[in-house]
């Protein structure tokens, strides 16, 4: 009995000495990780650029906003453009996105009628995508504008096509705001 | 008792056939050669078979636990004792012209008085501190899950992930506090999550064990928390195969099981083998079709042991478990914006109105594997026992992914575990002492082909354990005390958030000390009382130091502190229980003190991130007080009907802050009426039960601790039925259970889905059974 105990103590204490150390882990390729948006819109000769960037996800820093100051009434031809800049070179999100058209819509909500946002694009559905946009602005002011990427939501639910993101359900991929100044 | 001695003649038939080819007239031979059993405490053993070869001599001890055989030659013979409940026992025995007196002792098999010091006491079927579920139990409803046959069990209830995916929460208390012991061995799987549901088969145990009061001292981790013990009994002695087979349908998702055991003991050799097979499809609310809640399930077990000469055994168990479970496809939600348009449906996202077997992402896909030997010695007044495990658990769970990558898992996490175990328990005097040492060696590993950071991070411990645990029956009762010591450490390597990725290594300490005392005392012959302390601290798990990552179901973003302190925790437990005339009862009630208590707490700022507003939980310590009572009172109608109510009540609050413990269940009362009949023509053993569970509305929480208020009170009938047809031999066994009965509507406040959707509604089973 005495020795059993002797001989458990004795193994417990060379386990004890030797502290394993875990292997250190592989850190993952994130290729599906969307770090940079970028909204830009050409009209009237001149280019504006939007920009939403978080480098390191959803922890850490906090994004850095870009953004830009139009002008009213001129139509203005917007584009998408999505990035994972966690790899290098930076991943082409918007390829991704073209390639699934039929399972993604974007959606431009504003906080005022007097900026609106219409689809220049479709999937092969002929349901709308947004990638490409129409932006325009009645009156000067101060608007913010919302930009949501959905993934798989119904695109034949009511209103859906027509830009309203109410009844469109699907996952958010994309949540951004920009404050847009419009003189 | 009429089975026992049909038991007891099969036995004596089978013994008899054994020896039949050895038997050879003995004559003119005048030895005797007599005996006495006795078991482990010295009490009588009756009706032992004993055979004594060759010759094919047979008898059967007396009240009295003697035997004799007369007209013997002298010679070397082989005795061999066989009684159910005991090791067998075999010894070579020198029969001389002098009468031989012998004296054996046997030791017992049923290990649930040796597993479980605490329960130890408790030869109660129900105690306030061990509730046991029979084999009968278990097999009454062979298509549940593991959680499911829980439910039914008084101060458990379950946090749920949907119909298929639950958990069990004994007193409050879930996950890293409530260890599951698998026959002595720590089951090791992703215990942290909430909706990470047990990998394993009720049926693969013939008893389950829930022990609320203090924990026993030989479940790791020291969390004075309840443990769930899921333990063998011994295979009735049988020359031949028996088994059972059962089959089952449930209306509800229209799920299909599969079950079958086969055991075989030659009183050297025992067998056991088992395997069932579930399969479910889409349920149904009573609103609406639950799209995606499907389920597939498939487990296996074998038992083997061999059972020496001199009453030592060597078992080998091995068991697998498979399944794959869908989660509801509304209740994947990507940001708070989702949640809160997924809180104002009436139906949930993605709902399709016809039924399918199919399962999607969300899903789980988990397999669990378990090799283990154990030995088992016995020697003067005690025993010895050796095991050594080895489980892996594999985890994989499916997200909505673009490009794909749906069917790469978001979450795949493999774990390892060895397990070494010995303890020596002894009688000295009229002490009963166990000494334990455990070795547990734990890896948790992610696999980087889901291309996301990990949730939790990758780790390996080294955790030793010493405990001793003894019992003093004296005139004032039964008193029991015990400690347990832990050390040991964890190393953790985490990937940090910043970019470039960096690694981050920690070290935990795991010493942890407990400690346990109990009181037991009958006041008469059918009135007992017990009083039950225990202390213990924990080590915070990986989770709670080092999880970061989005949590899918609830749209909210988790965060461990790795400045988490060891929390403390005291318990403390009183029970009544007893009988008068036609009433029975059992009262618990317990407090159980916790400092530095961990939760997940949220912030109060959102945080934000491309995909949107995420609100940000993070784990986070406090002083808390659980207090609570089980409640059972029977009362018997006439010979053949029983009233039972039971009722769970619990009350969690967070002293420091002065605020109430989120997700604590809300009371439970359930009212029964049982009635065990008589046969009536062909319809054997009818037994009818008609149940009433009632779930009050959690009232107490505070505004902010939740996303959605609790939701409503409900009440929900469950009907069974169960008769058998043909002989008690050959016969089939029928049972009928409806559950939500009346198809009410409702949700529950520890089930995640009910941010989403109803929950189940009625679902009638029928299950046919056969033995042989």
């Amino acid at each position: 009995m005495k020795r059993v105990v002797f001989v458990l103590l004795a193994s417990s204490a060379l386990f004890l000495s030797c502290e394993d150390e875990v292997n250190d882990p592989l850190i993952p390729n994130e290729e599906e990780v969307i770090t940079t948006l970028t909204y830009t819109l050409t009209g009237a000769g001149s280019v504006h650029t939007f920009t939403f960037q978080d480098l390191d996800g959803d922890g850490g820093n906090a994004p850095m906003i870009t953004v830009d100051t139009i002008t009213s009434a001129v139509s203005y031809n917007g584009s998408l453009s999505l990035l994972n800049e966690t790899e290098s070179p930076a991943g082409n999100i918007t390829a991704e996105i073209f390639a699934e058209a039929e399972e993604h819509q974007f959606f431009f909500q504003s906080s005022d009628p007097a900026l609106s946002v219409s689809y220049s694009d479709t999937d092969a559905n002929q349901q709308p995508l947004g990638l490409l946009s129409e932006l325009s602005a009645s009156d000067p002011g101060d608007y913010s504008l919302t930009i949501t990427l959905r993934h798989e939501p119904d695109k034949s639910a009511s209103g859906v096509s027509d830009g309203d993101i109410t009844n469109a359900g699907g996952e958010t991929d994309i949540e951004v705001i920009f404050q847009i100044h419009v003189l | 008792m009429s089975c026992r001695r049909i038991q007891k003649r099969i036995c004596i038939l089978c013994f008899a056939l054994l020896f039949q080819f050895g038997a050879t007239a003995q004559k003119g031979c005048q030895e005797k050669l007599s005996g006495l059993i006795t078991g482990q405490d010295n009490e009588a053993v009756s009706d032992a078979l004993i055979g004594l070869n060759p010759g094919g001599w047979l008898r059967i001890s007396d009240a009295a636990g003697s035997f004799e055989f007369d007209g013997l030659c002298p010679g070397l013979y082989t005795l061999s004792v066989i009684r159910l409940g005991y090791v067998s026992f075999y010894t070579e025995v020198q029969v001389q012209e002098v009468d031989a007196q012998l004296s054996i002792q046997l030791s017992r098999t049923n290990e649930v008085l040796s597993e479980v010091p605490v329960e130890k006491a408790h030869h109660r079927d129900s105690s306030g501190l061990g509730v046991r579920l029979s084999e009968k139990d278990l097999w009454n409803a062979p298509s549940s899950s593991f959680s499911d046959q829980l439910e039914n069990v008084r101060g458990v209830s379950l946090i749920r992930n949907g119909s298929g995916i639950g958990k069990p929460m004994v007193h409050g208390l879930t996950g890293n506090r409530l260890n599951i012991m698998n026959r002595g061995v720590l089951h090791s799987a992703q215990q942290w999550g909430n909706d990470h549901a047990p990998e394993l088969d009720a049926l693969s145990a013939q008893e389950i064990v829930v022990i609320k009061g203090v924990g026993s001292l030989s479940v790791p981790g020291a969390s004075n928390g309840a443990s769930i013990f899921l333990q063998a009994t011994a295979i009735p002695f049988s020359d031949r195969w028996k088994g059972r087979t059962a089959y089952a349908f449930g209306t509800n998702g229209r799920s299909h099981s599969l079950h079958a055991l086969l055991s075989k003991n030659t009183g050297s050799w025992t067998w056991r083998w088992n395997a069932s097979f579930y399969r479910e499809g889409d349920g149904q609310a009573p609103g609406h079709r639950l799209t995606n809640t499907g389920s597939l399930r498939g487990s296996s077990s074998l038992e083997m042991q061999h059972h020496f000469r001199d009453g030592s055994n060597l078992e080998l168990f091995l068991s697998h478990f498979q399944a794959e479970l869908g989660i509801l496809r509304g209740a994947h939600m990507a940001n708070l914006t989702d949640l809160q348009s997924a809180f104002q449906r009436e139906e949930p996202f993605f709902t399709r109105s016809e039924f399918s077997y199919s399962i999607d992402a969300p899903r789980q896909e988990v397999r669990h594997e378990l090799i283990q030997f154990q030995w088992h010695r016995p020697f003067y007044k005690g025993s010895l026992k050796s095991i050594y495990a080895f489980q892996y658990d594999q985890r994989n769970e499916f997200d909505i992914r673009r490009s794909g990558r749906t069917n790469i898992p978001a979450l795949k996490l493999d774990k390892s575990q060895h397990f070494f175990e010995t303890r020596v328990e002894q009688e000295i005097g009229n002490w009963d002492g166990t000494l334990g040492f455990q070795y547990i060696r734990t890896q948790n590993l992610n696999d980087p082909i889901t291309g996301i950071l990990p949730l939790i991070p990758d780790h390996l411990s080294g955790l030793w354990g010493m405990y001793f645990s003894s019992e003093h029956p004296s005139r004032c009762g039964l008193i029991e005390w015990g400690l347990r010591m832990e050390w040991g450490s964890r190393s953790v390597a985490t990937i940090g958030s910043d970019v470039p990725r960096t690694i981050l290594r920690y070290r935990d300490d795991l010493g942890n000390p407990s400690v346990q005392l109990g009181w037991e005392k009958d006041i008469n012959s059918s009135h007992g009382i017990g009083v039950h302390l225990g202390y213990g601290s924990r080590t915070p798990a990986v989770n709670e130091r080092y999880s970061f990552g989005l949590h899918q179901g609830v749209a909210s973003l988790e965060e461990g502190d790795p400045l988490l302190k060891r929390e403390h925790s005291f318990k403390a437990s009183l029970d009544f229980h007893g009988t008068s005339g036609r009433w029975t009862y059992d009262l618990m009630a317990y407090a159980h003190w916790m400092d530095d208590f961990i939760y997940l707490q949220a912030e109060d700022s959102l945080r934000l991130t491309i995909r949107g507003a995420f609100p940000v939980f993070r784990y986070q310590q406090t002083d808390a007080l659980i207090i609570g009572s089980d409640l059972q009172l029977g009362y018997r109608l006439g010979r053949n009907w029983v009233i039972r109510s039971e009722a769970s009540l619990i009350r969690g609050d967070d002293r420091e802050q002065n605020a109430p413990l989120v997700f604590m269940p809300p009371v439970r009362v359930q009212m029964g009426l049982e009635y065990k009949g008589t046969s009536i023509g062909w319809l054997k053993a009818p037994e009818l039960q008609l149940t009433h569970r009632w779930t009050a509305e959690q009232t107490h929480w505070q505004e902010g601790q939740d996303l959605i208020p609790p939701p409503p009170a409900y009440g929900l009938w469950e009907l069974r039925f169960s008769f058998r047809t043909g002989s008690e031999a050959d016969g089939l066994i029928w049972s009928i259970r409806v559950e939500n009965a009346t198809n009410e509507r409702y949700r529950d406040y520890l089930d995640r889905l009910r941010y989403f959707s109803d929950s189940k509604g009625i679902n009638a089973t029928v299950n046919v059974r056969y033995d042989f």
